[in-house]
């Protein structure tokens, strides 16, 4: 957290006077149903899916739009509360069986169960978002501890390759693979799990989705209303379509429509929130475990050298056996570089980036040193 | 006797309905005085206003052992969507530097997480104790003739001998991992004796500052980590994960409040927990001197009322001088003196991956820029008086993306010709970056305060924590001295590029240590609650979280409020011998 803290106030620091703000013009109505299914039509999405690859482009290496991460705002967008209408941390075709029968009451099982508008009653909207969800939500918290993409080692001596691995309720796979004399020690997939939420993130998310109008109670706390990251819906309908109106009247055609020099040229002129938006959200949708919709086949996590989850793995094995009864990865070890990295450094350009970004002038008393050099790393 | 629980909302005996003790808040001195009290036989309720990651706490699963929490290396889930953090759409704070502002809301108000156990849960559990000169501050720097006007130093009403045992309970209880040999150990540390656990296998970054520490003649030592190097106390070994300070351990291998001195309360039978419970009063008498029960909102957002023979606030400082204001108690040092420590960051960006991906939150740091003499028994004469300094870094890519590439920064590479994809393929700011953090200590000022604010609301209607801050010129002054020799480290453990996190009084602290407003002392004029941690003027009513802090020291406090804590439930069960509770367990060789 203290990185986090450290760049948020180097970003604030770095000339945010360099990219004029356009004030938001809220001419729009807001719309009046929260639900419509998917919440983003085809239209909408073909403008998300050409603004986020702009921002993140297609060129040698995959961006924005091989990782999926218009299907990762799409899903963001999707949730609500009460999605998962028979509360077993799952939404599924189940859920929309579930609303009809809770038709005219007030909920299911679990706080707002089926509900998922959160109006206070489960009526024919509800049952639009559920069938919405089926196929759009993912969890706002997806479930722990483990994601299965890592092995669990012995608990005694690191062999990754255990069959009876402690006991992970594995259940299913897990079970059918013991009993079939395969070895599987890789836990199941817990991130599918929707968490429930409490009652006070229930309100923050319908703040977040629906806007502060959603939670009276929330009428006296300014940040419901002034923060950049709630009221999504109606940011991302009212942000797409005026993109599209900015590339008529800049270019004079739709913004699906124009080259990715012109996009790049509306996005700069555009609502300077709602590209901040778009950039958090598409690399959200880019680095995010691939239960929460994007990352798609951890095309993100390859593209920038990210391991991703690493549990029950990590990077130390534990083993009675060996002094200090920990043994590194050979590949990856946690107390030195990988084999095969170098000392190289970054590009021309990100140099230059950095040098401006250290420089005395931004942040004091900093600066580029003279003789950088690699700690451990073969020459 | 009803446990584990299967009712929603409850952890521990279900059965319980007349409670001794109740204890507000489950964090790191809630859970402590608990384990201490259940221990002892009294009927503990513990209400805890955040959700519970860790279901079946007070049970077993089908291994026997601890249930596995839903913690995981979730970015989206613990960072970009803070599962536990408090969120301050609905519960938010608001901050102004002095008393002639409008304080104004504002998103991170050094915001703590609500959930079962508290914010060490998340934290990267270092565990350094203070030091003997930290309990005797006010008397130190009066015969070293500095004086700092403005300020409120006081020594602590008890010595670092008489907290001792209390650490080693303390240390024993969390899974201290650390070492008093060699040159691993810490020279300016004032303890001496072994620690329960063998020291952290060092990760990559701390191993590279180390090196610029060492060639300019510090002494980096491993950090006293609540980590387990080995399987200890029924939890299995820690994997180096990388996902550490900011997560919640989804092997349960962080000695964290939950998985250790709150699961032992809750496996008593002694003690029940109500988790999503918000306190919103302190019930009193018509002369504010005892106290009776509190009333809370429980999830439905129902007022319920809870009795018990003694109460103990455990909320967190900032939460706990709220909710005295709230209840009308008017101890005119109440919710003053806050402290957060200064911390003074420095960042190196290096030419290798140094991959804070792996590893654990820090493993190393130096204690030779805190200002103290070896052994920690007084102050060197030259220096001012800084803090620890932790050598680590996590790699949160989504995070540093967001936090590195907005507008203003895109702004800026376009201006320098760097493709924001570039930027994020080639990563300087998550897997190049190396961080040294100083918890630097910042001055008690009376000025320095939490009260009601005015206007502003949480989702119950209560009014929300107002915090006045203003740094004093003796940490700003600290920070300056030192910022020239923390990037002397940086150059010469090889990095590229270095820089500061320029500081900007009008951001709220952000540093996580959340100390003082109800602080200790024998005299009530310049006090709040007494050498016991109960509340001068009243009988019944105590604290055993961070407020209690008479100074913020220069390191990790956490350790510390576990400490006192365990002193203060030892005083409420056997007074006058607190150390009775004890349990002298031997330390593991």
């Amino acid at each position: 957290m203290t990185r986090r803290q450290l760049l948020r106030l180097l970003a604030a620091g770095t000339g945010a006077a360099l990219l004029p703000a356009i004030p938001w013009q809220r001419t729009l109505a807001t719309t009046g149903s929260a639900a419509s299914s998917p919440f983003l039509t085809s239209a909408e999405l073909a403008i998300l899916d050409a603004a986020t690859a702009a921002i993140v482009p297609t060129d040698g290496t995959p961006g924005a739009r091989e990782c999926g991460v218009v299907d990762y705002i799409q899903s963001l967008l999707s949730y609500l509360p009460g999605s998962d209408a028979n509360c077993d941390r799952h939404v599924n075709a189940a859920d929309v069986t579930a609303t009809i029968l809770a038709l005219n009451g007030t909920g299911g099982a679990c706080p707002d169960g089926g509900d998922g508008d959160g109006s206070g009653i489960v009526d024919a909207t509800d049952v639009t978002v559920a069938e919405s969800a089926v196929f759009r939500a993912r969890p706002v918290f997806a479930g722990g501890p483990f994601s299965g993409r890592e092995p669990q080692p012995h608990f005694d001596t690191g062999d990754t390759a255990c069959l009876v691995c402690h006991g992970i309720a594995g259940g299913g796979a897990g079970a059918a693979a013991a009993a079939a004399g395969t070895v599987d020690n890789y836990p199941p997939d817990f991130f599918r799990e929707f968490l429930p939420l409490p009652r006070l993130r229930r309100l923050s998310w319908k703040i977040r989705i629906l806007g502060a109008g959603a939670v009276p109670e929330a009428a006296d706390n300014p940040l419901a209303s002034d923060s950049l990251e709630v009221d999504l819906r109606n940011k991302y309908r009212l942000g797409l379509d005026s993109l599209d109106s900015r590339a008529q009247q800049m270019f004079g055609k739709p913004f699906v429509q124009l080259s990715a020099a012109q996009q790049s040229q509306v996005l700069d002129k555009a609502d300077a929130d709602f590209v901040t938006l778009l950039h958090y959200h598409t690399v959200e949708g880019m680095l995010c475990a691939p239960e929460y919709g994007g990352n798609r086949d951890r095309i993100g996590w390859q593209l920038v050298g990210f391991d991703g989850d690493s549990q029950p793995l990590g990077y130390e094995i534990y083993d009675e056996s060996v002094p200090g009864h920990y043994r590194e990865r050979p590949d990856k070890p946690n107390s030195g570089p990988n084999p095969d990295e170098d000392c190289h450094g970054f590009s021309a350009a990100v140099n230059a980036f950095l040098a401006v970004i250290s420089s005395a002038a931004l942040v004091q008393p900093g600066g580029p040193f003279s003789a950088p050099y690699c700690f451990d790393v073969p020459a | 006797m009803s446990f584990p629980s299967t009712t929603p909302g409850l952890l521990g005996n279900t059965d319980l309905t007349g409670f001794d003790v109740l204890i507000i808040g489950s964090g790191a001195g809630g859970s402590a005085a608990a384990h201490v009290l259940a221990a002892a036989g009294r009927k503990v309720l513990i209400l805890e206003a955040g959700d519970n990651p860790f279901p079946g706490l007070d049970g077993y699963d089908n291994r026997g052992m601890m249930p596995w929490p839903l913690f995981s290396n979730d970015e989206i889930k613990l960072t970009i969507r803070s599962f536990v953090r408090q969120d301050p759409l609905v519960e938010p704070r608001t901050f102004r530097q002095t008393d002639s502002e409008t304080a104004t809301a504002h998103p991170d108000v050094n915001l703590l997480t609500r959930n079962v156990g508290g914010a060490a849960v998340i934290s990267g559990v270092g565990y350094p104790r203070f030091t003997a000169v930290d309990f005797q501050l006010a008397s130190a720097l009066s015969a070293a003739g500095r004086s700092f006007p403005g300020t409120g130093f006081l020594d602590w009403p008890l010595s670092y001998d008489e907290l001792a045992p209390f650490y080693t309970e303390a240390e024993i209880l969390s899974g201290v991992a650390g070492t008093n040999q060699g040159s691993d150990a810490d020279p300016f540390s004032s303890r001496t004796e072994s620690f329960p656990l063998p020291p952290q296998p060092p990760m990559y970054v701390a191993r590279v500052l180390a090196h610029g520490a060492a060639q300019l003649g510090y002494k980096p030592f491993n950090l006293p980590s609540a980590v387990n190097t080995m399987p200890y106390d029924d939890r299995p070994p820690c994997v180096s994960c990388g996902f550490c300070s900011n997560y919640g351990c989804p092997r349960n291998a962080k000695g964290s409040p939950a998985v250790t001195t709150l699961r032992k309360a809750l496996l008593t039978g002694n003690c029940q927990l109500r988790y999503n419970t918000h306190v919103s009063r302190l019930l009193l008498d018509a002369g504010k001197q005892h106290v009776t029960g509190v009333e809370y909102f429980d999830d439905d957002g129902q007022k319920q009322l809870a009795t018990a023979d003694v109460v103990i606030l455990a909320a967190s400082a900032v939460e706990s001088a709220r909710l005295c204001l709230l209840s009308g108690l008017d101890n005119p040092h109440l919710g003053r003196h806050m402290l957060f420590h200064f911390q003074t960051i420095a960042a190196g960006i290096f030419k290798q991956r140094l991959h804070g991906e792996r590893g654990r939150s820090v493993t190393h740091a130096i204690s030779d820029l805190r200002g103290i003499t070896e052994g920690g028994a007084g102050l060197r004469a030259d220096e001012p008086l800084g803090g620890i300094i932790e050598f680590g870094t996590s790699s949160e890519p989504i995070t540093a993306a967001r936090e590195s590439l907005r507008p203003e920064s895109v702004a800026l590479a376009k201006l320098v010709g760097v493709p924001f994809k570039q930027l994020l393929v080639e990563s300087p700011f998550s897997a190049h970056i190396a961080v040294m953090t100083m918890q630097g200590e910042d001055a008690p000022q009376p000025t320095n305060r939490v009260d009601l604010d005015p206007t502003v609301r949480d989702v119950f209607g209560l009014p929300v924590p107002r915090l006045t801050y203003k740094n004093h010129a003796f940490e700003l002054d600290a920070s300056a001295f030192y910022k020239p020799k923390m990037l002397k480290i940086l150059e010469m453990a090889g990095a590229g590029y270095g820089f500061f996190s320029p500081f900007d009084p009008s951001v709220p602290p952000q540093s996580r240590h959340v100390l003082g407003g109800l602080r200790l002392g024998d005299d009530p004029s310049e006090s709040v609650c007494d050498r016991w941690g109960k509340l001068h003027g009243l009988d019944n009513l105590y604290c055993a979280d961070g407020g209690v802090f008479v100074t913020g020291s220069g390191y990790n406090p956490t350790l510390t409020i576990i400490a006192l804590a365990l002193r203060t439930a030892g005083a409420i069960v056997s007074p006058g011998n607190a150390e009775r509770v004890l349990s002298r367990a031997p330390i593991p060789s």
